[in-house]
């Protein structure tokens, strides 16, 4: 039972890692219909930048604040740069693309940094807490990991619902011709997508250095894993996406905790295969009758 | 007023739009007649800039619309509603009301702009907050056109606002369309495949043919004249 | 709007463009391609001929690569499908061709033959559990089949050789040949004349009927199935067919590399595979070719100038990543086409000359 509970809260806290990524993958293709697999590598980067800033002594907060404003502006300049051009090409092409973004980016960190493991301390112990006389798998900082990605979940869901630039957003990704014949300049909400959904990649990367050290692949398994939880919950869908995320997240764990660490991949696969079977464009799937 | 002059719009070898030339007077409503494939969507769609023509001007206001982007002919009072009506049905009808007027910055004016419409269309008031995917064909025709009229617009350009619709319901919103004209100087293009009642609140018609204009006239005369309207418009 | 016609009914403008009739490849489908692949066997051979050992390991993976990016082009080129889970099926290959030596002394293009038909029939039975998949679902299905399918080989370890792997003898080429031939050179051979078998029926299937559905339903799919086109079992046959490509390529990894192990194998070599084809010029068969050898000489050079600079191992192989990297993108931004795609428009404007 205690092995169920330390299984079912590791879960949760790697999931919600997953759920980050996931969401960052959703928004950018509800908005370009694009999968950047960049972003893992996007979020590692910047975990470099705050890394480098603590480094000389400055506090963590500030470097976390600042690896995040970071990650807003690489995503801006990658869809303005590498991304607007290829827009109207085959997919095909975006996503060499962001493959290639992805390489040149581990590459660049691995000769900038070096490919050392780094430790990363984040104010928070990774010890997990004492309840009662037992330790159970829940430490302050998993505590935080799930209060941050939560806190930025809300203030997304927040931002697409309640404000007029959300609103903006979800005109273009839904109908971007519509959109601009109201006045919305699509291609401003285009790069603002790209530049939210890298806060959140920057954020994952922020919570995965700790536990995972930091090191230029580091973010790869988090990507893919990132990516079956937003496929699993249907890449439309932002709420599939934090679905999506706890799902892998708690498979992985039970999975690998019960049969043995290398099956967690298998697992991760057949649980994506049977949902996918069943219901082929994830289980949060968008109504859109396909107009023929 | 909008002058149209020599507009030439191609889709790869093919010229949907041949020497298109005509003025609309403000504050009319010129009615763009012709069969199926006659240019008349791809002439809205030119002016308003979803499409660069091959040559040719359209001028408003003293603005070149050829040379300008969508988003900001939109800014200079022009409104499209597309074919399909582009009804964004992921969203609700107060929300797809909302996104007409997001771009101008006077939040009073926009808040009075949507009482207006929900008077304008009090079906869209009842359902304000439900998904626009559950609205009826004359209902989204509403929410199109209400939306539209959400950044107060001075030139509306209508592609096929009847198709779809029962004849009563196509009836109601030709006469609203032509108390809006009435009431604020509006001036209105519209595209339609029903002559008939397009040309019953018309000021002025032309007819495209393959492209062309095959005829440019009052409209009274065109629906006075028999053999005008059997030899251009089949009926 | 009439253009002057000659007795062949052809524009005389254009006729005056075409080469020269001793120039001109033959009407029927597989007498050209044929004839291509002759002439292209015999430069391959010629060249493997004049060249030493390391030289041939490296002719023989530029094959192997081929052969993978060949049936690759027919799955995602023609048919529409990504997948970026191919590298398991090279896998799959290569696990069945190191049991099939390990246990058994079957001659080689028994072997061959063995491998390629596990890998597809695994091939079919992806391809039947993602036929409902389309678009970023199936390349997340497949990603997810590429990541997981190591970790079966660690797992049974006792069937598959765990983390240290299965090692494969090297083979010796047939006693005609002589005894002191070198048994690089004798794979090489092998692996060319594979890749070009391979790249012949290829070129012959694309053109078929069935090539014609495979392009139907990638462009769409419901007209296709309104035709006639059986969308599901297309779809499947497309699978089937790349992954015995894979399982042919991943045989002569084994061979080449004379080891199968779960490290051979990872995620990277799918990713590698996707930019091949794309870079060599989606849809095109010799955009294949041109992705094999990018994929292998690429990694080569950067090796030689890191040597040459005297920069160290690891900066040397994370500049030549970069460089790729770069490399992907800029082909992208420039050429999205691909390296084919260029030499296409090259063509074109000499013989408008």
């Amino acid at each position: 039972m205690h092995r169920f509970v330390s299984f079912t809260l590791d879960g949760i806290t790697n999931g919600m890692i997953y759920a980050a990524v996931a969401m960052a993958l959703v928004l950018i293709w509800r908005g370009t219909r694009i999968v950047n697999f960049a972003q893992g590598a996007m979020g590692m980067v910047t975990t470099y930048v705050a890394v480098s800033l603590v480094d000389r002594h400055i506090s963590y907060w500030v470097a976390f604040t600042v690896a995040l404003v970071a990650g807003l502006v690489l995503g801006a300049l990658v869809e303005v740069t590498l991304i607007r051009p290829v827009e109207n090409k085959s997919p095909l092409v975006a996503i060499i693309v962001t493959l290639g973004l992805l390489i040149a980016l581990e590459a660049s960190a691995a000769l900038i940094w070096g490919g050392r493991f780094r430790s990363f301390q984040a104010p928070f112990s990774i010890v997990g807490l004492k309840v009662g006389r037992s330790q159970i798998a829940l430490s302050p900082f998993d505590i935080f990991t799930i209060g941050a990605v939560l806190a930025v979940m809300v203030g997304l869901l927040v931002l697409f619902r309640r404000t007029a630039t959300g609103l903006r957003m979800r005109a273009a990704a839904f109908e971007p011709e519509v959109a601009r014949l109201l006045g919305v300049r699509v291609g401003r909400v285009l790069t603002l997508g790209w530049a939210l959904a890298a806060v959140a990649g920057s954020l994952a990367g922020l919570l995965v250095a700790p536990k995972l050290f930091l090191y230029p692949n580091n973010m790869d398994a988090v990507l893919v894993f990132g990516f079956t939880a937003a496929i699993l919950g249907g890449l439309d869908s932002p709420v599939g996406a934090l679905v999506g995320g706890l799902v892998i997240g708690l498979a992985l764990s039970y999975v690998g905790g019960y049969l043995g660490a290398d099956t967690e991949s298998i697992g991760a696969f057949v649980i994506l295969i049977v949902v996918l079977m069943a219901r082929p464009g994830g289980i949060f799937t968008r109504i859109n009758p396909r107009r023929v | 007023m909008l002058e149209i002059r020599d507009l030439s719009t191609a889709y790869g070898p093919v010229l949907a739009l041949d020497k298109v030339s005509f003025e609309v007077a403000d504050g009319t409503i010129t009615a763009v007649l012709g069969a199926n494939g006659a240019g008349k969507t791809t002439l809205l769609r030119t002016i308003s800039g979803l499409v660069r023509p091959k040559e040719g001007f359209v001028t408003y206001g003293g603005h070149d619309l050829t040379r300008m982007a969508v988003e900001d002919i939109v800014r200079l009072g022009i409104a499209h509603v597309p074919e399909g009506r582009g009804v964004i049905q992921e969203l609700t009808v107060e929300e797809n009301l909302r996104l007409g007027s997001l771009w101008r910055r006077d939040r009073g004016d926009s808040r009075l702009a949507l009482e207006e419409v929900y008077e304008l269309f009090p079906p869209l008031a009842g359902r304000r907050g439900q998904s626009a995917f559950t609205l009826s064909g004359g209902e989204r025709q509403m929410l199109a056109l209400g939306r539209a009229l959400m950044a107060r617009p001075q030139a509306l350009l209508l592609d096929e606002p009847s198709l779809g619709l029962a004849p009563l319901v196509t009836a109601q919103i030709m006469g609203r369309l032509r108390q809006l004209t009435q009431r604020t100087a509006m001036t209105i293009l519209l595209v339609e495949q029903n002559a008939r009642s397009a040309l019953s609140i018309a000021d002025q018609a032309v007819v495209l043919s393959l492209g062309r204009v095959v005829l440019l006239d009052q409209a009274s005369t065109v629906a006075g004249n028999a053999e005008l309207r059997h030899h251009y418009l089949g009926f | 709007m009439t253009t002057p016609t000659d007795s062949r009914g052809g524009d005389p403008a254009r006729v005056s463009r075409r080469p020269p009739p001793w120039l001109r490849l033959p009407r029927q489908t597989l007498l050209r391609h044929l004839l291509l692949a002759a002439v292209a066997g015999v430069l391959a051979f010629w060249l493997s001929d004049n060249v030493g050992a390391f030289t041939d390991l490296q002719l023989s993976n530029v094959a192997a690569y081929t052969i993978a990016l060949a049936g690759l082009t027919v799955l995602t080129g023609h048919n529409g499908q990504l997948s970026l889970g191919h590298g398991a099926f090279i896998a799959i290959g290569a696990y069945s061709t190191g049991l099939i030596l390990e246990h058994t002394s079957l001659p080689i293009i028994v072997v061959l033959l063995a491998a390629m038909g596990v890998t597809a029939v695994a091939g079919g039975i992806v391809g039947i559990a993602a036929a409902r998949l389309r678009g970023p679902y199936l390349a997340g299905a497949t990603l997810a089949l590429a990541v997981a399918l190591p970790s079966v080989a660690i797992k049974w370890s006792s069937i598959f050789g765990g983390e240290q792997g299965i090692t494969v003898d090297p083979l010796t080429p047939p006693s005609s040949l002589g005894l002191t031939f070198p048994p690089e050179r004798w794979v090489a051979w092998l692996a060319l004349l594979t890749a070009l078998i391979v790249l012949v029926l290829l070129a012959n299937l694309l053109r078929s009927r069935v090539g014609r559905s495979f392009r139907a339903v990638r462009d769409d799919e419901i007209a296709a199935s309104l035709a006639g086109v059986h969308v599901a079992r297309t779809q499947v046959l497309a699978f089937v067919v790349s992954a015995a490509c894979a399982g042919l390529a991943g045989a002569f990894f084994a061979f080449n590399v004379q080891l199968v192990a779960p490290a051979g194998f990872p995620l990277a070599l799918s990713i590698a595979l996707v930019t091949g084809i794309v870079v060599g010029g989606i849809g095109s068969l010799v955009g294949a070719v041109w992705g094999g050898i990018l994929l292998v000489y690429l990694n080569q050079e950067a090796t030689d100038l890191a040597k040459h600079f005297h920069i160290s191992a690891a900066a040397g192989a994370n500049g030549a990543l970069l460089a790729y990297g770069v490399l992907l993108i800029a082909v992208m931004l420039v050429f999205p086409d691909g390296i084919q795609g260029g030499v296409r428009r090259l063509a074109r404007l000499v013989t408008r000359q």
